[in-house]
């Protein structure tokens, strides 16, 4: 191994495909949502032309501002979105702290996948049968003591200035920052930091804060704005969990889109770009506060102020969080199961007053086409997700031995601008203008918006192991092997195989989670598990809502199944595959 | 005021009902064969989605028509066909029937995305009841002109918990009462919720002197000095209500599921027959019962619709008729199927016809029809978005 001379070259049409890939996929993917805002800008300054408006006019701006409650709906937002997101960021420190490395954090490793894939908006309908005021737990209560024979008028979900939210989202989102630092943990060497810094007489905690966790956060920083993003814009979640008077921004917006008076389209426009540039100004802001916090943090450390050992109580505070949060998870997953077994259950019943398999039995009749149809989508999205990540990856690979820069880095960053700009601002856009070229309510063009959406999650999840594959490795198997294609599928391949498996659960899962493109690119003429379940949830039939919930859950629970299983079965001979 | 309403009513009707093309009901037919349609309508009752499969199946093996169901609310449907004439797209949209009424028909109607006067051609739309069902004309005010076909009546009607409530407030005064009573026991939607808008229409029909203010344009009317009433009462009632009125929910379904976990005692519906159902299906408990306020209740109808550039609008146009139909409509009344009201006039059907609706089961929780036949006029289309917009300013802050 001692010179790379001795490599075979990679063919050139090997090499030319590689090179293409990165453009191609960032301009596939940014197509849609370039047009889709364009289509929401236009509106925005007033022009639409359907109602008659040929004019440009801050008009829709003005009203906007002007909306009742856009002020108080905008701290609410920041609230939920932000109190979510460093709420998630700080558990997961806390944890991190607390916890790793050691057995227990094995275990919740374990235990993550499962969690991963349940939906954002059934983990909080399952929250809410827990913890509203005529929820499980007060029941319970109820069984046990014989107080609170009423529901109480107090509550602890759904209060008006979005704290549930907040939590119900952090929840929801830490097992995903959780996930993303598993990738870079190994990297960070955790274990000889902690020994090293201990030796010198730092503590646990002085040791994460100021020399790991910066290092973790600048690598898990995209999935974390991916996270910010998400809280500030989320629609699902905040409907079920969220403020109501007035509600959070994208609530509020997509309610303006949906108003019957056709003349608010402009104003939820307007709106919708407002959200948009407030987010990506979060981010820079985010980004900027990096630098003095930075020079700060090396000016305490230069100064070598003592930072004492101390007894450390994150770890029985990690194991609470943990407990608490795996519980309201299983709880969640339980009480849903209850309902979709009900037939009448009413408080302060703990247990359904009576049972039936009818809400199953109905569903089970319809379920075929909507199961179909969500199967095809998701698995090619992920299966073609999976192949572009994987070619852009490996071009990198290839720039990295030829010595040049890798700055197709930076154009796949544009990946991620679909996590970063709120749906409702572009997908009706979208809408029109795969309606100008009639390919609306095709399956190509459904597939094509669900990849805008599963193509950045299946890179955010590969790109990190992929990144620290040992690239010696593949060299050996090229010169032992008789072509880079062979060599990759027999070696590379195969090592990389649980990363890449977790990526197609998760590019899959994401797939199911689809409302909006399903809706609109697909003109309604396609229905999934996630449109079934959503109708169902206007509805007030919370037995289908929890057999609807149950199917939708269950699929990308097999995907995950599945991406642990084959690399267990098919590593079996081999230890050290085993591990990690 | 509902002799003038109607009078005026038969002229509009005289104006413009004229057929857009002149074609029968047989050339309809021999269209709509093959032909798919698309469907819109909310998804979220899995009864009234069996009765829609019911229809689809009825009317692919009478008429070779098939229908697909798209469970998709009316605000979507409409922003597709929106996007379609943005996008120019006049001929062959997605949707091809939808599911609506009041303030979306009139959006639609005064923005040129309905497809014409088409009811007239439908043989069942002579069977109904036009003449004693005022809004069968008038969808909130506004001349419905053909242009929407009637699919089922509604009334605002209150459910209550008779095992916790003696007597049920029969006023807005009385429902005050009952609120001071039982502190966090009764909310309602938060408009621009439909359900919601309803309940602060009929607080204001209820407090305010009849005038003929309420159904004419809102410009014309003194908005303030007319809804203050209306005003200080929420002012009241809010700190009275669920959750001290700061959070509200969004929509009826959402305040049924609070009275079967007893969070409220009282909710509403748009559906007479809403109770009865829900016992019948295990959703409420078998003491609800309904009932109405003593000034009647904002009744409507619903209709269904074609767009303007509905791809199969003849197929559109066979589906609505069939739901038209003794038969469709006598099963769509039936308690232990729906259970949603006809817009069917009975002295207008054959004596088999009518015995179709006679056996129907009632529901334990349904008032008799005189106690229902109190109803008020839902207020001209207009007063909606005022009254919205004012809600909004006021609580929603």
């Amino acid at each position: 191994m001692t010179s790379s001379l001795s490599l075979r070259r990679p063919t050139s049409l090997w090499s030319a495909i590689l090179a293409i890939i990165p453009w191609l996929t960032a301009a596939l993917f940014l197509l849609p949502i370039i047009v889709g805002l364009l289509g929401t800008w236009l509106p925005a300054f007033g022009y639409f032309p359907a109602l008659n408006e040929h004019s440009l006019s801050l008009t829709p701006w003005r009203q906007w501002l002007a909306y009742p409650g856009v002020n108080s709906s905008t701290v609410k937002t920041l609230i939920s979105g932000l109190g979510a997101s460093f709420l998630a960021l700080a558990m997961l420190l806390l944890i991190l702290i607390g916890l790793y490395p050691s057995r227990l954090f094995q275990k919740i490793e374990k235990a993550l996948s499962p969690v991963l894939s349940v939906p954002h908006a059934a983990f909080a309908i399952g929250l809410g049968f827990l913890i509203a005021p005529s929820g499980w737990l007060l029941r319970l209560v109820h069984e046990a003591t014989g107080w609170v024979a009423r529901p109480p008028v107090w509550s602890l979900f759904q209060d008006p200035y979005g704290f549930s939210l907040a939590v119900t989202l952090a929840l929801k989102e830490l097992p995903f920052l959780l996930f993303m630092s598993l990738a870079v943990l190994p990297s960070l060497k955790v274990h000889r930091t902690l020994w090293l810094m201990r030796g010198m007489g730092y503590s646990r905690r002085a040791t994460w804060l100021w020399m790991l966790w910066p290092q973790l956060y600048r690598q898990i920083r995209l999935p974390f704005f991916a996270v910010v993003a998400y809280s500030l814009t989320v629609v699902d979640l905040a409907l079920i969990a969220g403020p109501t008077t007035p509600p959070t921004l994208s609530v509020l917006i997509t309610r303006l889109f949906n108003d019957p008076d056709l003349s608010l389209r402009t104003v939820g426009a307007a709106g919708a770009t407002a959200l948009f540039l407030g987010v990506l100004l979060i981010l820079w802001a985010l980004r900027i506060v990096e630098k003095p916090l930075a020079w700060w943090r090396n000016r305490t450390l230069r100064r070598g102020r003592q930072i004492t050992r101390h007894t450390c109580p994150e770890r029985p505070i990690a194991i609470l969080l943990v407990s608490i949060t795996g519980l309201l998870y299983l709880l969640g997953l339980v009480v849903t199961t209850l309902w979709s077994l009900t037939l009448r259950w009413r408080y302060p019943d703990w247990l359904p007053e009576s049972t039936s398999l009818r809400a199953w039995s109905r569903i089970t009749g319809r379920i075929e086409d909507p199961l179909w149809c969500t199967l095809q989508l998701a698995g090619l999205a992920s299966l073609i997700a999976i192949v572009l990540v994987i070619l852009a990856l490996e071009n990198e690979v290839r720039l990295k031995q030829m010595n040049r820069p890798v700055n197709t880095r930076r154009v796949l960053w544009l990946l991620y601008l679909p996590l970063v700009v709120p749906q409702v601002a572009f997908i009706f856009g979208f809408q029109v203008s795969l309606i100008g070229l009639r390919w609306d309510g095709t399956f190509p063009a459904l597939l094509w918006s669900h990849l805008v959406f599963v193509l950045p999650y299946v890179f955010l999840t590969l790109s990190g192991p992929y990144r620290r594959f040992d690239e010696r490795y593949a060299w050996v198997a090229r010169t032992l092997s008789s072509g880079p294609f062979t060599a990759y599928w027999r070696v590379k391949f195969p090592m990389l195989l649980r990363p890449i498996l977790y990526a197609v659960a998760t590019g899959f899962a994401v797939s199911i989670a689809q409302y909006l493109p399903t809706l609109f690119v697909g003109a309604g003429r396609f229905s999934t598990l996630t449109t079934e379940a959503v109708a169902m949830a206007t509805g007030s039939d919370r037995r289908m809502m929890a057999v609807m919930a149950l199917w939708q859950q269950s699929l990308p629970l097999v995907m995950f199944a599945l991406a642990t299983l084959i690399p267990a079965l098919y590593f079996r001979n081999r230890r050290e595959m085993m591990q990690n | 005021m509902l002799k003038r309403l109607l009078s005026s009513a038969v002229a509009f009707c005289v104006l413009t009902t004229s057929p857009v093309w002149a074609e029968t009901w047989t050339d309809i037919l021999e269209k709509a064969k093959g032909q798919t349609v698309y469907f819109h309508a909310w998804g979220g009752d899995e009864n009234i989605n069996d009765y829609i499969q019911w229809a689809i199946n009825r009317v692919d093996s009478l008429y070779d028509v098939e229908v697909q169901h798209v469970k998709n609310v009316a605000p979507n449907a409409v922003n597709q066909i929106l996007s379609e004439k943005t996008a120019g797209n006049d001929d062959d949209g997605a949707v091809d029937l939808l599911w609506l009424n009041g303030e979306n028909f009139a959006n639609m109607k005064s923005n040129g995305l309905l497809y014409g006067a088409f009811t007239q051609l439908l043989p069942n739309y002579a069977l109904v009841d036009t003449e004693n069902k005022p809004t069968t004309l008038f969808d909130f005010t506004t001349p419905v002109d053909n242009l929407e076909a009637p699919w089922g009546m509604a009334q605002l009607v209150f459910l209550h918990d008779s095992a916790e409530i003696a007597e049920a407030p029969t006023s807005a005064a009385e429902l005050l009462n009952f609120a001071q009573n039982n502190p966090g026991r009764f909310t309602y939607p938060a408009p621009p919720a439909f359900h919601g808008t309803t309940f602060v229409k009929q607080i204001l029909l209820e407090l305010t002197e009849p005038s003929d203010a309420l159904y004419k344009p809102v410009e014309l009317a003194d908005f303030d000095a007319i809804t203050e009433p209306l005003w200080s009462y929420l002012d009241e009632l809010h700190p009275l209500m669920w959750r001290e009125g700061k959070v509200f929910t969004d929509g009826a379904p959402q305040m049924k599921q609070l009275l079967n976990d007893g969070e409220i005692l009282i909710s509403l519906s748009f559906n007479p027959f809403e109770a009865s159902n829900s016992i019948a299906n295990g959703e409420l408990p078998n003491s609800v019962r309904t009932h109405i306020h003593d000034s009647g209740t904002i009744a409507n109808t619903h209709f269904v619709g074609i767009p303007y550039n509905a791809g199969s609008p003849e197929g559109a146009m066979v589906f609505a008729n069939f739901l038209m139909s003794p038969e469709a409509q006598a099963r769509k009344a039936n308690t232990d199927i729906w259970g949603d009201p006809t817009v069917l006039a009975m002295s207008k059907l054959t004596a088999t016809d009518r015995a179709r609706f006679a056996d129907l089961p009632k529901g334990v929780a349904t008032l008799s029809n005189e106690a229902l036949a109190n109803v008020l006029l839902e207020p001209h289309a207009s007063w909606v978005e005022a009254l919205e917009k004012a809600w909004l300013e006021r609580y929603s802050q």
